[in-house]
Protein backbone atom coordinates (compact mmCIF):
# COMPACT_ATOMS: atom_id res chain seq x y z
CA UNK A 1 0.00 0.00 0.00
CA UNK A 2 1.23 3.46 -0.88
CA UNK A 3 1.88 5.61 2.14
CA UNK A 4 -0.63 8.16 3.28
CA UNK A 5 0.01 11.75 4.28
CA UNK A 6 2.68 12.23 1.62
CA UNK A 7 1.71 15.88 1.33
CA UNK A 8 2.59 16.54 4.95
CA UNK A 9 6.24 17.62 4.84
CA UNK A 10 6.42 18.65 8.47
CA UNK A 11 9.52 17.60 10.41
CA UNK A 12 8.59 16.07 13.76
CA UNK A 13 10.88 16.24 16.78
CA UNK A 14 10.66 16.14 20.56
CA UNK A 15 9.70 19.81 20.67
CA UNK A 16 6.67 19.72 18.37
CA UNK A 17 5.38 16.18 18.50
CA UNK A 18 2.92 16.99 21.29
CA UNK A 19 1.53 20.08 19.58
CA UNK A 20 -2.19 20.45 19.18
CA UNK A 21 -3.69 20.78 15.71
CA UNK A 22 -3.64 24.54 15.08
CA UNK A 23 -6.62 24.78 12.72
CA UNK A 24 -10.31 24.01 13.20
CA UNK A 25 -10.47 20.43 14.42
CA UNK A 26 -13.05 17.79 13.60
CA UNK A 27 -12.79 16.65 17.22
CA UNK A 28 -14.89 18.25 19.96
CA UNK A 29 -13.68 20.31 22.95
CA UNK A 30 -11.43 22.52 20.85
CA UNK A 31 -9.59 19.59 19.29
CA UNK A 32 -8.96 17.76 22.56
CA UNK A 33 -11.32 14.97 21.55
CA UNK A 34 -14.06 13.05 23.24
CA UNK A 35 -13.49 12.77 27.00
CA UNK A 36 -15.43 11.47 29.96
CA UNK A 37 -17.60 8.45 30.42
CA UNK A 38 -20.54 10.26 28.88
CA UNK A 39 -18.86 10.29 25.49
CA UNK A 40 -16.48 7.32 25.65
CA UNK A 41 -17.34 3.74 26.50
CA UNK A 42 -14.90 2.71 29.27
CA UNK A 43 -15.06 -0.95 28.27
CA UNK A 44 -13.60 -0.69 24.78
CA UNK A 45 -12.56 2.94 24.46
CA UNK A 46 -14.96 3.59 21.62
CA UNK A 47 -16.85 6.86 21.41
CA UNK A 48 -20.57 6.48 21.97
CA UNK A 49 -22.87 6.76 18.97
CA UNK A 50 -24.81 9.69 20.42
CA UNK A 51 -21.63 11.70 20.96
CA UNK A 52 -20.48 10.95 17.43
CA UNK A 53 -23.82 12.05 15.98
CA UNK A 54 -23.76 15.29 17.96
CA UNK A 55 -20.24 16.03 16.79
CA UNK A 56 -21.12 15.21 13.16
CA UNK A 57 -24.08 17.54 13.38
CA UNK A 58 -21.89 20.37 14.71
CA UNK A 59 -19.21 19.64 12.13
CA UNK A 60 -21.59 19.68 9.18
CA UNK A 61 -23.24 22.85 10.43
CA UNK A 62 -19.96 24.64 10.98
CA UNK A 63 -18.55 23.55 7.62
CA UNK A 64 -21.92 24.13 5.89
CA UNK A 65 -21.50 20.68 4.36
CA UNK A 66 -24.92 19.25 5.17
CA UNK A 67 -26.35 17.21 2.31
CA UNK A 68 -28.99 19.22 0.44
CA UNK A 69 -32.37 17.90 1.52
CA UNK A 70 -34.55 19.83 -0.88
CA UNK A 71 -34.06 21.83 -4.02
CA UNK A 72 -35.48 25.31 -3.85
CA UNK A 73 -35.40 28.21 -6.24
CA UNK A 74 -33.47 30.27 -3.72
CA UNK A 75 -30.73 27.66 -3.74
CA UNK A 76 -30.13 27.08 -7.40
CA UNK A 77 -26.91 25.09 -7.19
CA UNK A 78 -27.19 22.90 -4.08
CA UNK A 79 -25.26 20.05 -5.68
CA UNK A 80 -22.33 22.25 -6.65
CA UNK A 81 -22.34 23.88 -3.20
CA UNK A 82 -22.39 20.52 -1.47
CA UNK A 83 -19.64 19.14 -3.68
CA UNK A 84 -17.39 22.07 -2.86
CA UNK A 85 -18.13 22.13 0.88
CA UNK A 86 -17.89 18.37 1.35
CA UNK A 87 -14.56 18.38 -0.46
CA UNK A 88 -13.32 21.06 1.94
CA UNK A 89 -14.51 18.98 4.88
CA UNK A 90 -12.70 15.88 3.64
CA UNK A 91 -9.58 17.91 3.07
CA UNK A 92 -9.76 19.34 6.61
CA UNK A 93 -10.16 15.89 8.13
CA UNK A 94 -7.31 14.58 6.01
CA UNK A 95 -4.98 17.35 7.16
CA UNK A 96 -5.81 16.83 10.82
CA UNK A 97 -5.41 13.08 10.57
CA UNK A 98 -2.05 13.45 8.89
CA UNK A 99 -1.00 16.03 11.48
CA UNK A 100 -1.48 13.52 14.28
CA UNK A 101 -0.47 10.49 12.22
CA UNK A 102 3.04 11.74 11.61
CA UNK A 103 3.44 12.66 15.26
CA UNK A 104 2.12 9.32 16.37
CA UNK A 105 4.50 7.40 14.15
CA UNK A 106 7.36 9.50 15.46
CA UNK A 107 6.60 9.15 19.15
CA UNK A 108 5.57 5.51 18.83
CA UNK A 109 8.91 4.62 17.35
CA UNK A 110 10.64 6.55 20.09
CA UNK A 111 8.65 4.89 22.85
CA UNK A 112 9.07 1.41 21.40
CA UNK A 113 12.79 1.85 20.95
CA UNK A 114 13.12 3.10 24.49
CA UNK A 115 11.02 0.26 25.83
CA UNK A 116 12.92 -2.35 23.86
CA UNK A 117 16.39 -1.16 24.75
CA UNK A 118 15.87 -0.30 28.41
CA UNK A 119 15.49 -2.57 31.34
CA UNK A 120 12.93 -2.69 34.14
CA UNK A 121 14.01 0.81 35.27
CA UNK A 122 12.06 2.28 32.36
CA UNK A 123 8.80 1.94 34.24
CA UNK A 124 9.85 4.71 36.60
CA UNK A 125 11.41 7.04 34.00
CA UNK A 126 9.29 10.19 34.02
CA UNK A 127 10.36 11.27 30.52
CA UNK A 128 9.47 7.89 29.10
CA UNK A 129 6.15 7.83 30.93
CA UNK A 130 5.31 11.31 29.65
CA UNK A 131 6.12 10.31 26.07
CA UNK A 132 4.09 7.17 26.46
CA UNK A 133 1.14 9.16 27.77
CA UNK A 134 1.44 11.61 24.88
CA UNK A 135 1.60 8.74 22.41
CA UNK A 136 -1.58 7.31 23.90
CA UNK A 137 -3.29 10.70 23.63
CA UNK A 138 -2.29 11.09 19.99
CA UNK A 139 -3.39 7.53 19.23
CA UNK A 140 -6.69 8.26 20.91
CA UNK A 141 -7.17 11.29 18.68
CA UNK A 142 -6.37 9.28 15.56
CA UNK A 143 -8.86 6.63 16.57
CA UNK A 144 -11.50 9.23 17.35
CA UNK A 145 -10.94 10.91 13.99
CA UNK A 146 -11.55 7.54 12.34
CA UNK A 147 -14.74 7.16 14.35
CA UNK A 148 -15.83 10.64 13.33
CA UNK A 149 -15.20 9.65 9.71
CA UNK A 150 -17.30 6.54 10.22
CA UNK A 151 -20.03 8.71 11.70
CA UNK A 152 -19.80 10.97 8.69
CA UNK A 153 -20.23 7.99 6.37
CA UNK A 154 -23.31 6.91 8.34
CA UNK A 155 -24.69 10.45 8.12
CA UNK A 156 -24.21 10.49 4.35
CA UNK A 157 -25.88 7.12 3.99
CA UNK A 158 -28.81 8.46 6.02
CA UNK A 159 -29.08 11.42 3.66
CA UNK A 160 -29.03 9.08 0.67
CA UNK A 161 -31.84 7.07 2.23
CA UNK A 162 -33.97 10.21 2.42
CA UNK A 163 -33.22 10.88 -1.26
CA UNK A 164 -34.43 7.48 -2.29
CA UNK A 165 -37.09 7.12 0.42
CA UNK A 166 -40.68 6.21 -0.25
CA UNK A 167 -42.32 9.62 -0.53
CA UNK A 168 -39.36 11.97 -0.47
CA UNK A 169 -36.52 13.15 -2.65
CA UNK A 170 -36.10 11.42 -5.97
CA UNK A 171 -39.31 9.40 -5.78
CA UNK A 172 -41.42 12.43 -4.90
CA UNK A 173 -39.77 14.45 -7.65
CA UNK A 174 -40.40 11.66 -10.13
CA UNK A 175 -44.02 11.43 -9.01
CA UNK A 176 -44.44 15.19 -9.46
CA UNK A 177 -42.83 14.97 -12.87
CA UNK A 178 -45.12 12.13 -13.89
CA UNK A 179 -48.19 14.05 -12.72
CA UNK A 180 -47.15 17.13 -14.67
CA UNK A 181 -46.41 14.99 -17.72
CA UNK A 182 -49.83 13.33 -17.50
CA UNK A 183 -51.55 16.72 -17.26
CA UNK A 184 -49.53 17.92 -20.22
CA UNK A 185 -50.52 14.89 -22.28
CA UNK A 186 -54.20 15.37 -21.45
CA UNK A 187 -54.10 19.06 -22.30
CA UNK A 188 -52.17 18.38 -25.50
CA UNK A 189 -54.80 15.84 -26.55
CA UNK A 190 -57.55 18.33 -25.72
CA UNK A 191 -55.77 20.96 -27.76
CA UNK A 192 -55.63 18.61 -30.74
CA UNK A 193 -59.37 17.94 -30.47
CA UNK A 194 -60.11 21.64 -30.11
CA UNK A 195 -58.06 22.36 -33.21
CA UNK A 196 -60.02 19.73 -35.16
CA UNK A 197 -63.30 21.25 -33.96
CA UNK A 198 -62.04 24.69 -34.90
CA UNK A 199 -61.26 23.44 -38.42
CA UNK A 200 -64.78 22.02 -38.76
CA UNK A 201 -66.32 25.29 -37.61
CA UNK A 202 -64.12 27.25 -39.97
CA UNK A 203 -65.40 25.08 -42.82
CA UNK A 204 -68.96 25.80 -41.68
CA UNK A 205 -68.25 29.53 -41.83
CA UNK A 206 -66.88 29.13 -45.36
CA UNK A 207 -70.05 27.27 -46.32
CA UNK A 208 -72.29 29.99 -44.85
CA UNK A 209 -70.27 32.62 -46.70
CA UNK A 210 -70.83 30.74 -49.95
CA UNK A 211 -74.56 30.65 -49.30
CA UNK A 212 -74.59 34.40 -48.61
CA UNK A 213 -72.76 35.04 -51.83
CA UNK A 214 -75.28 32.96 -53.79
CA UNK A 215 -78.24 34.77 -52.19
CA UNK A 216 -76.63 38.13 -52.94
CA UNK A 217 -76.32 37.21 -56.61
CA UNK A 218 -79.97 36.13 -56.73
CA UNK A 219 -80.99 39.41 -55.09
CA UNK A 220 -79.13 41.31 -57.77
CA UNK A 221 -80.73 39.29 -60.58
CA UNK A 222 -84.25 39.69 -59.22
CA UNK A 223 -83.70 43.35 -58.51
CA UNK A 224 -82.71 43.81 -62.14
CA UNK A 225 -85.66 41.73 -63.37
CA UNK A 226 -88.05 43.86 -61.30
CA UNK A 227 -86.64 47.03 -62.80
CA UNK A 228 -87.14 45.53 -66.27
CA UNK A 229 -90.68 44.52 -65.32
CA UNK A 230 -91.48 48.03 -64.09
CA UNK A 231 -90.05 49.43 -67.33
CA UNK A 232 -92.15 47.05 -69.38
CA UNK A 233 -95.23 47.99 -67.42
CA UNK A 234 -94.54 51.68 -67.96
CA UNK A 235 -94.01 51.03 -71.69
CA UNK A 236 -97.33 49.20 -72.02
CA UNK A 237 -99.06 51.93 -70.07
CA UNK A 238 -97.71 54.52 -72.50
CA UNK A 239 -98.89 52.46 -75.47
CA UNK A 240 -102.33 52.01 -74.00
CA UNK A 241 -102.65 55.76 -73.47
CA UNK A 242 -101.61 56.59 -77.00
CA UNK B 1 -16.43 1.10 14.30
CA UNK B 2 -17.17 -2.09 16.14
CA UNK B 3 -13.61 -3.35 16.55
CA UNK B 4 -11.65 -1.88 19.48
CA UNK B 5 -8.36 -0.26 18.62
CA UNK B 6 -5.05 -1.81 19.68
CA UNK B 7 -3.72 -0.07 22.75
CA UNK B 8 -0.22 1.23 23.09
CA UNK B 9 0.45 -1.03 26.06
CA UNK B 10 -0.22 -4.07 23.91
CA UNK B 11 2.32 -2.91 21.36
CA UNK B 12 4.91 -2.29 24.06
CA UNK B 13 4.23 -5.66 25.61
CA UNK B 14 4.66 -7.38 22.28
CA UNK B 15 7.93 -5.57 21.68
CA UNK B 16 9.23 -6.29 25.16
CA UNK B 17 8.13 -9.89 24.89
CA UNK B 18 10.16 -10.36 21.79
CA UNK B 19 13.12 -8.67 23.48
CA UNK B 20 12.94 -10.20 26.92
CA UNK B 21 11.59 -13.72 26.95
CA UNK B 22 11.98 -16.10 24.06
CA UNK B 23 15.20 -14.78 22.68
CA UNK B 24 17.15 -14.23 25.90
CA UNK B 25 19.64 -16.97 25.18
CA UNK B 26 20.00 -15.91 21.56
CA UNK B 27 20.58 -12.29 22.50
CA UNK B 28 23.22 -13.29 24.99
CA UNK B 29 25.34 -14.67 22.18
CA UNK B 30 25.10 -11.49 20.10
CA UNK B 31 27.40 -8.51 20.20
CA UNK B 32 26.12 -5.10 21.28
CA UNK B 33 25.69 -3.81 17.73
CA UNK B 34 23.96 -7.02 16.67
CA UNK B 35 21.56 -6.72 19.59
CA UNK B 36 20.79 -3.15 18.63
CA UNK B 37 20.17 -4.18 15.06
CA UNK B 38 17.89 -6.97 16.23
CA UNK B 39 15.86 -4.60 18.43
CA UNK B 40 15.65 -2.04 15.66
CA UNK B 41 14.43 -4.74 13.31
CA UNK B 42 11.74 -5.80 15.73
CA UNK B 43 10.63 -2.24 16.30
CA UNK B 44 10.53 -1.69 12.55
CA UNK B 45 8.26 -4.70 12.15
CA UNK B 46 5.89 -3.38 14.79
CA UNK B 47 5.96 0.08 13.22
CA UNK B 48 5.21 -1.40 9.81
CA UNK B 49 2.24 -3.22 11.22
CA UNK B 50 0.98 -0.10 12.94
CA UNK B 51 1.46 1.99 9.81
CA UNK B 52 -0.28 -0.58 7.70
CA UNK B 53 -3.23 -0.79 10.08
CA UNK B 54 -3.60 2.96 10.48
CA UNK B 55 -3.22 3.58 6.75
CA UNK B 56 -5.63 0.85 5.80
CA UNK B 57 -8.33 2.10 8.13
CA UNK B 58 -7.88 5.69 7.11
CA UNK B 59 -7.93 4.90 3.39
CA UNK B 60 -11.04 2.77 3.84
CA UNK B 61 -12.83 5.53 5.70
CA UNK B 62 -11.68 8.21 3.25
CA UNK B 63 -12.87 6.12 0.30
CA UNK B 64 -16.24 5.52 1.93
CA UNK B 65 -16.72 9.21 2.66
CA UNK B 66 -15.66 10.19 -0.82
CA UNK B 67 -18.00 7.62 -2.38
CA UNK B 68 -20.91 8.70 -0.20
CA UNK B 69 -20.28 12.37 -1.01
CA UNK B 70 -20.13 11.57 -4.71
CA UNK B 71 -23.40 9.66 -4.48
CA UNK B 72 -25.07 12.55 -2.71
CA UNK B 73 -23.71 15.01 -5.24
CA UNK B 74 -24.99 12.86 -8.12
CA UNK B 75 -28.38 12.46 -6.45
CA UNK B 76 -28.56 16.20 -5.78
CA UNK B 77 -27.75 16.96 -9.41
CA UNK B 78 -30.38 14.45 -10.46
CA UNK B 79 -32.90 16.11 -8.16
CA UNK B 80 -32.02 19.52 -9.54
CA UNK B 81 -32.33 18.38 -13.16
CA UNK B 82 -35.59 16.56 -12.43
CA UNK B 83 -36.89 19.72 -10.78
CA UNK B 84 -35.86 21.72 -13.85
CA UNK B 85 -37.62 19.20 -16.07
CA UNK B 86 -40.75 19.37 -13.94
CA UNK B 87 -40.73 23.17 -14.10
CA UNK B 88 -40.23 23.01 -17.85
CA UNK B 89 -43.16 20.63 -18.22
CA UNK B 90 -45.27 22.89 -16.01
CA UNK B 91 -44.42 25.89 -18.19
CA UNK B 92 -45.34 23.99 -21.34
CA UNK B 93 -48.55 22.83 -19.66
CA UNK B 94 -49.37 26.44 -18.75
CA UNK B 95 -48.85 27.46 -22.37
CA UNK B 96 -51.06 24.60 -23.51
CA UNK B 97 -53.79 25.69 -21.11
CA UNK B 98 -53.57 29.25 -22.41
CA UNK B 99 -53.86 27.93 -25.95
CA UNK B 100 -56.86 25.90 -24.87
CA UNK B 101 -58.49 29.02 -23.44
CA UNK B 102 -57.75 30.94 -26.62
CA UNK B 103 -59.10 28.07 -28.70
CA UNK B 104 -62.22 28.01 -26.55
CA UNK B 105 -62.73 31.72 -27.11
CA UNK B 106 -62.09 31.28 -30.83
CA UNK B 107 -64.60 28.45 -30.91
CA UNK B 108 -67.26 30.74 -29.44
CA UNK B 109 -66.38 33.54 -31.85
CA UNK B 110 -66.45 31.17 -34.80
CA UNK B 111 -69.77 29.71 -33.66
CA UNK B 112 -71.28 33.15 -33.28
CA UNK B 113 -69.96 34.23 -36.66
CA UNK B 114 -71.59 31.17 -38.21
CA UNK B 115 -74.92 32.13 -36.58
CA UNK B 116 -74.62 35.69 -37.89
CA UNK B 117 -73.89 34.45 -41.39
CA UNK B 118 -76.85 32.08 -41.27
CA UNK B 119 -79.21 34.82 -40.04
CA UNK B 120 -77.96 37.17 -42.73
CA UNK B 121 -78.41 34.54 -45.41
CA UNK B 122 -81.97 33.79 -44.31
CA UNK B 123 -82.70 37.51 -44.31
CA UNK B 124 -81.47 37.74 -47.89
CA UNK B 125 -83.63 34.78 -48.88
CA UNK B 126 -86.63 36.51 -47.30
CA UNK B 127 -85.91 39.64 -49.27
CA UNK B 128 -85.46 37.50 -52.37
CA UNK B 129 -88.85 35.95 -51.77
CA UNK B 130 -90.48 39.36 -51.80
CA UNK B 131 -88.59 40.41 -54.93
CA UNK B 132 -89.76 37.23 -56.67
CA UNK B 133 -93.31 37.91 -55.58
CA UNK B 134 -93.06 41.51 -56.77
CA UNK B 135 -91.72 40.33 -60.09
CA UNK B 136 -94.59 37.88 -60.50
CA UNK B 137 -97.14 40.61 -59.64
CA UNK B 138 -95.56 43.11 -62.02
CA UNK B 139 -95.60 40.50 -64.76
CA UNK B 140 -99.22 39.73 -63.92
CA UNK B 141 -100.17 43.42 -64.06
CA UNK B 142 -98.30 43.79 -67.35
CA UNK B 143 -100.28 40.91 -68.75
CA UNK B 144 -103.55 42.48 -67.55
CA UNK B 145 -102.54 45.79 -69.08
CA UNK B 146 -101.81 44.05 -72.35
CA UNK B 147 -105.24 42.42 -72.28
CA UNK B 148 -106.94 45.69 -71.42
CA UNK B 149 -105.11 47.52 -74.22
CA UNK B 150 -106.47 44.98 -76.65
CA UNK B 151 -109.95 45.37 -75.06
CA UNK B 152 -110.00 41.75 -73.94
CA UNK B 153 -110.87 42.75 -70.38
CA UNK B 154 -112.74 45.70 -69.00
CA UNK B 155 -111.29 48.68 -67.19
CA UNK B 156 -113.03 47.80 -63.96
CA UNK B 157 -111.74 44.21 -63.99
CA UNK B 158 -108.25 45.47 -64.69
CA UNK B 159 -108.48 47.94 -61.80
CA UNK B 160 -109.85 45.28 -59.45
CA UNK B 161 -107.22 42.67 -60.21
CA UNK B 162 -104.40 45.21 -60.15
CA UNK B 163 -105.56 46.57 -56.81
CA UNK B 164 -105.86 43.05 -55.34
CA UNK B 165 -102.39 42.14 -56.59
CA UNK B 166 -100.96 45.37 -55.18
CA UNK B 167 -102.65 44.87 -51.83
CA UNK B 168 -101.38 41.32 -51.70
CA UNK B 169 -97.83 42.51 -52.34
CA UNK B 170 -98.10 45.21 -49.66
CA UNK B 171 -99.61 42.72 -47.23
CA UNK B 172 -96.81 40.24 -47.74
CA UNK B 173 -94.19 42.97 -47.34
CA UNK B 174 -95.70 44.37 -44.15
CA UNK B 175 -96.44 40.97 -42.66
CA UNK B 176 -92.94 39.60 -43.19
CA UNK B 177 -91.22 42.79 -42.07
CA UNK B 178 -93.29 42.92 -38.90
CA UNK B 179 -92.76 39.21 -38.22
CA UNK B 180 -89.01 39.63 -38.54
CA UNK B 181 -88.94 42.70 -36.32
CA UNK B 182 -91.37 41.57 -33.61
CA UNK B 183 -91.61 37.80 -33.50
CA UNK B 184 -88.46 36.41 -35.03
CA UNK B 185 -85.58 35.60 -32.64
CA UNK B 186 -82.55 37.86 -32.90
CA UNK B 187 -80.14 34.96 -32.93
CA UNK B 188 -81.82 32.05 -34.67
CA UNK B 189 -83.85 32.78 -37.82
CA UNK B 190 -86.27 29.90 -37.42
CA UNK B 191 -86.94 30.53 -33.74
CA UNK B 192 -89.95 32.62 -32.72
CA UNK B 193 -90.22 34.72 -29.59
CA UNK B 194 -93.25 34.47 -27.38
CA UNK B 195 -93.24 37.35 -24.88
CA UNK B 196 -95.67 35.73 -22.44
CA UNK B 197 -93.86 32.40 -22.38
CA UNK B 198 -90.71 32.01 -20.32
CA UNK B 199 -87.84 30.60 -22.35
CA UNK B 200 -87.12 27.15 -20.86
CA UNK B 201 -83.69 27.02 -22.51
CA UNK B 202 -82.15 30.49 -22.28
CA UNK B 203 -79.19 30.96 -24.58
CA UNK B 204 -75.80 31.83 -23.16
CA UNK B 205 -74.86 34.78 -25.31
CA UNK B 206 -71.30 35.81 -24.47
CA UNK B 207 -70.08 37.68 -27.48
CA UNK B 208 -71.26 39.11 -30.72
CA UNK B 209 -74.02 41.53 -31.66
CA UNK B 210 -77.42 41.08 -30.08
CA UNK B 211 -79.29 41.33 -33.35
CA UNK B 212 -78.88 42.18 -36.95
CA UNK B 213 -80.64 44.97 -38.84
CA UNK B 214 -83.32 43.75 -41.17
CA UNK B 215 -82.41 43.31 -44.81
CA UNK B 216 -78.73 43.73 -44.04
CA UNK B 217 -76.22 42.19 -46.38
CA UNK B 218 -73.08 40.33 -45.48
Amino acid sequence: MAGICLDNKETINDKNYANKYPNDSCLPNGGTGFTGTGDVDAKNGLVRESAIQAQISNLLTNMNATAPGTITEEKIQPAADFSSKSSMLRSAIDKEYCFYYKRYMYILKDVLMTAATSGESITTDSIYLKKKANAETINMKLNQILQVMQGLVNSRLGSLKTYYGGSTGVNKMNDDLNKTRSKLLIHTEMLKNVNMEKDVRSSMIDYSLEKNSSSRNLLGIYGFMNIVAVGLLFYLYRISKS
Amino acid sequence: MKEPFVSLDTLIDQTQLLSDMELQSYLANLSSSQRTDFVVSNVRDVMDNVEKTKSQRYVDMADQISGADNNITSAAYYLARTDDLKNLASDVDTLTLEQLNVADLNKEVIGRQYEINEWSNQNKLDTLYFLQLLFVILTFVSMLLFLKTNNLISQSLFALLTTLAGLFAVFVLVFRARYTKVVRDDRYWHKARFPRQHDPFPLQVKTGPACLPALSSK
